[in-house]
Parts: structure tokens; C-alpha cells; sequence
């Protein structure tokens, strides 16, 4: 008899729990109409290469870090010597550089390695195609990215190398 | 002749629009409970048509039979699980002595007709020759057949408390208190007839021929298309057969204050009691098949054989 009225009791109290969120608010949104608004480091969204606003000359300085850490293994650069930049970043460049995002887990880990914050994240939701080849971004496409952000300043994700490692830093750390 | 034809189509064509819009009610508040919105986009206010794009498209899919299945009982299953749930409507008095079929003996009708959607549901189970739509038949066989006794014993309770055995002489028995209200043998009844009706309408928590982890869906697995929606009807039709006789034989059917008409009052008692169904259906999680029988034959059953008695005794010293 005493389970009896534990389960009379318990029934009770779980008809009161579905009854107090009857009466929440519905956190549905009606998503294409209604957009949750993204975090300041979203990082769910595509890349970009960014370059120098003043020259115009690209940041890549095709150092590949971001080829060696990546889980997926789906970065993949190649080194081109050149001139030296005005900027004093180096001299040498990426020739290639591809990012097959079918398989980006958005670990973010390029981003954190790269000593030029060339490769950056993008504030935006993820484009949806219907091709394998429209998730494959090359280096004009991910340039084309950088060039947009530029433009809306608000698509840049806040998360950059030089950032991401001033916050990680421990304290009292050189 | 004809104004019989005409009620009784009238009955099954509403009794129809309401199991169809129970399903749209359903998920609405399922939706409600999990702080969702649920169908919203199928017709202007709140997906208001979405049970008829449901049914559009149960009937454009197709409709498969297994090869290795008993195609006659395959195909007479939906039917037999469909057609017991609606005419137990015919039974319903809709108004003082309104009904399709006004029987003197018309309480033991109803409940014999509520048993035998089983018979269809064992059918199909059988019939389509796939373990797991077996089993649940067999489960359902197994806790329906028990789960009858404590129900039929709490609803011998209204009939012995107005001495009638006709649902029209239970409703007008009625006209003084409604019978949920007489003291602890009504409201004891009720939820004893209650706990066996989401048994018998296979309602969570006690919807255990659905365990999809154990049992991959229920004893429809093998049904598709037409066949699927008319087994969905099926339950919901049972589900608003045993609310609507809860309104009758407690809450006094089509009694009730005269701006509105009776059927209305009895619709409006029904689709209370059905919200109260889904408030205890996404409250609650399954139990196991061996806690489901323990409740009823060690805690149900007795409850309602004492219930029958103090009933008699409260009868016989009025």
C-alpha cells in the first residue's frame, strides 16, 4: 500500500511539473522569420582569409601550422616564396590554400595557432548547399570571405589568433 | 427510418472531426507542456489544418502489404480496430432520449463494443507475421483483458448508484448531482475508470504495446499509408469513446445549464477529460508490463470490488 501511494503521490508531482511549464513561454523560434541572435565568437559559420585593409597584401604567410593541427585533417597549403611585404609580415606566401569544410568540426584550433591571424571564422550561420563542391572552399573563395568582412564588420567573428591567445595566456605567464 | 439515418451520419461525421482534430489538439498541448509551439504552419491560427494535410498524405502514400503476411486478416485488422470505436458512439445519449441506438441495455453494448477493438489489434499483430508487432500484441492482449475487470467494476458503480442499466436512465439519474460528486464512491470510481481507460486506450504511462526500444514501434510496424491512419483513428476514436462515456456516466452527459444545447455541454465534458488524458500522458513515463499488472490486480482490482460494495450499501440505504 505504501508504493501505492508513492505512486499516487509521484503522479501528482509530475502532473504539477508539466502544469508550472504549460505556462513558460515557448522558447520555439520560427526560424526563418525569427533568428536567434549569434554570440560575438560564433563559431558555426564559414572562413575567411583576411588580408591588410591598407596595401591589400594577404596575411597567409603559409606557414601551414593550421594544416598540422587540424583534426580533420582538411586544411592543406603550399608555400610560395616572394617579395617581402611593406608591412614587415615576411615574404612568403600560400599558393594553395584549401578548406574542405564538409568535414570542419568548428574546433577552432586554426584559428588559435595562426601567428598572422590570416585564417579567421565567420559570424554567420552555415551555408547550406546541395554540392560537395560548394562546402570546398578554396583560396579565392575564402579571400572573397575576407573581402566581405570588410565590408559588414558585423560577419567577423570576434575570436582571432593574437586574441584567443592573450585570453588563454595563464596569469604572470611572459 | 431516415431521421435515424440522419442522426447516425451526423453522429459518425462529427465523432470523425473531433478523433481528427484530437490528434491537431494532441500535439498542441504536448507542445504546451515541453514549452514548444507544435504544428503551426499548415493553415492561418496555429496550423489549423494540419489534420488534414495529415490524412492527404497517409492516402497518397502507399500501401504495402508483406508477402509473408495473412493478407485477410492484414487487411481486416484497421477495420476492426476502426469500426467497434465508432459505433460505441452510436450508444452515446446526445440529449434526453436522443441517441442512434436507445437501448435499454445499451451500457453493456457499449463496453462490449469497446472490447472488441482488441480483437482487431490482435489481428494485425498476428496477421503480419513479424515478431515484434506479435509481441505487442500479445502485451496488449495480456494488460487489456486484465485491465477490463477494475474497469468494469468502477463503471458498475453509476449503473448500481441509478439502478439502470440504459446510458440515457444513468444521465438522468443524474439530474440532482453528477455522480463524480457523490462522496468518495464517485470520485474513487472515476479514477479507478480513469487509470484502466489510458490502459485501454493504450495511453502512456500504460501504452506498453508501444515500448519503441523493446518493441520497434507497436503492432502496426507493418502498416503503411490508409492502413496506418485508420489504426491512428482507431485508438484516438477509443480514446474519445472512453471520455465521452466518462461525461456520460459521471459528469451527467448532456446535462447542463440550458444556453447551451446538451451535445455541446457533452462535447465540451468530453474534450476536457481528453486534456486531462494528455496532461497524464506527458507527465508521466511508461511503467514496466510487470508493474502495469501488479497495479491492477493487486491495488485496482481490490479498490473496485470494495468500491461495488459500499456503492450497494449507499444504494440500498437511500
Amino acid at each position: 500500500m505504501a508504493s501505492a501511494s508513492a505512486i499516487f503521490l509521484g503522479t501528482l508531482k509530475a502532473m504539477g511539473t508539466t502544469l508550472r511549464n504549460a505556462f513558460r513561454r515557448s522558447t520555439t523560434l520560427r526560424y526563418p522569420k525569427e533568428k536567434r541572435p549569434l554570440p560575438a565568437r560564433w563559431r558555426g559559420g564559414s572562413f575567411a582569409l583576411t588580408f591588410d585593409p591598407g596595401t591589400g597584401e594577404e596575411n597567409c604567410i603559409g606557414c601551414r601550422l593550421c594544416e598540422y593541427i587540424c583534426p580533420s585533417e582538411i586544411i592543406a597549403v603550399t608555400l610560395r616564396k616572394g617579395e617581402a611585404r611593406a608591412n614587415g609580415i615576411g615574404a612568403t606566401y600560400c599558393d594553395v590554400f584549401t578548406l574542405d569544410y564538409q568535414a570542419c568540426m568548428q574546433c577552432e584550433l586554426c584559428i588559435q595557432v595562426c601567428p598572422t591571424d590570416a585564417i579567421v571564422m565567420t559570424r554567420a550561420l552555415s551555408p547550406a548547399t546541395r554540392t560537395r563542391e560548394g562546402l570546398f572552399l578554396s583560396k579565392e573563395r575564402l579571400m572573397d570571405n575576407g573581402r566581405r568582412l570588410l565590408e559588414e564588420t558585423s560577419l567577423a567573428s570576434e575570436a582571432t589568433g593574437t586574441k584567443l591567445r592573450e585570453w588563454t595566456k595563464p596569469e604572470g605567464a611572459a | 427510418m431516415i431521421a435515424a439515418l440522419i442522426l447516425s451520419a451526423l453522429v459518425l461525421s462529427v465523432a470523425m472531426t473531433i478523433v481528427a482534430y484530437m490528434t491537431w489538439l494532441e500535439r498542441k498541448v504536448a507542445a504546451r507542456f515541453q514549452n514548444r509551439i507544435g504544428p503551426y504552419h499548415v493553415g492561418a491560427p496555429h496550423g489549423w489544418l494540419q489534420p488534414l494535410a495529415d490524412i492527404m498524405k497517409l492516402i497518397v502514400k502507399e500501401d504495402i502489404t508483406p508477402r509473408a503476411a495473412d493478407r485477410v486478416l492484414f487487411n481486416l485488422g484497421p477495420v476492426l480496430v476502426v469500426v467497434p470505436a465508432l459505433l460505441g458512439f452510436a450508444f452515446i445519449p446526445i440529449g434526453p432520449g436522443l441517441a442512434v441506438a436507445n437501448h435499454a441495455y445499451s451500457f453493456p453494448f457499449f463496453l462490449a463494443l469497446a472490447s472488441l477493438t482488441l480483437l482487431g489489434v490482435f489481428a494485425a499483430g498476428w496477421s503480419s507475421n513479424n515478431k515484434y508487432a506479435l509481441l505487442s500484441a500479445l502485451r496488449l492482449v495480456a494488460l487489456v483483458a486484465s485491465y477490463e475487470i477494475p474497469m468494469i467494476l468502477a463503471l458498475l458503480v453509476p449503473a448500481v448508484l441509478s439502478g439502470s442499466l440504459s446510458l440515457s436512465g444513468i444521465v438522468e439519474a443524474q439530474r440532482g448531482l453528477w455522480f463524480a460528486a457523490t462522496p468518495v464512491i464517485g470520485q474513487l470510481s472515476l479514477l479507478l475508470f480513469l487509470v484502466c481507460a489510458l490502459a485501454e486506450g493504450n495511453k502512456s504511462p500504460l501504452d506498453l504495446l508501444e515500448a519503441e526500444s523493446e518493441l520497434v514501434a507497436a503492432y502496426n510496424v507493418e502498416y503503411s499509408g490508409i492502413k496506418f491512419a485508420l489504426f491512428y483513428a482507431g485508438e484516438y476514436a477509443h480514446t474519445l469513446a472512453m471520455c465521452t462515456l466518462a461525461a456520460t456516466v459521471f459528469f451527467g452527459g448532456y446535462l447542463g445549464p440550458a444556453f447551451l444545447p446538451g451535445f455541446v455541454w457533452l462535447l465540451l465534458k468530453s474534450v476536457v477529460l481528453f486534456v486531462g488524458v494528455l496532461w497524464i500522458r506527458w507527465s508521466l513515463m511508461r511503467v514496466r508490463i510487470d508493474q502495469a499488472l501488479r497495479l491492477n490486480w493487486l491495488v485496482l482490482f481490490p479498490v473496485a470490488l470494495v468500491n461495488v460494495f459500499l456503492a450497494a450499501f449507499w444504494a440500498a440505504g437511500r
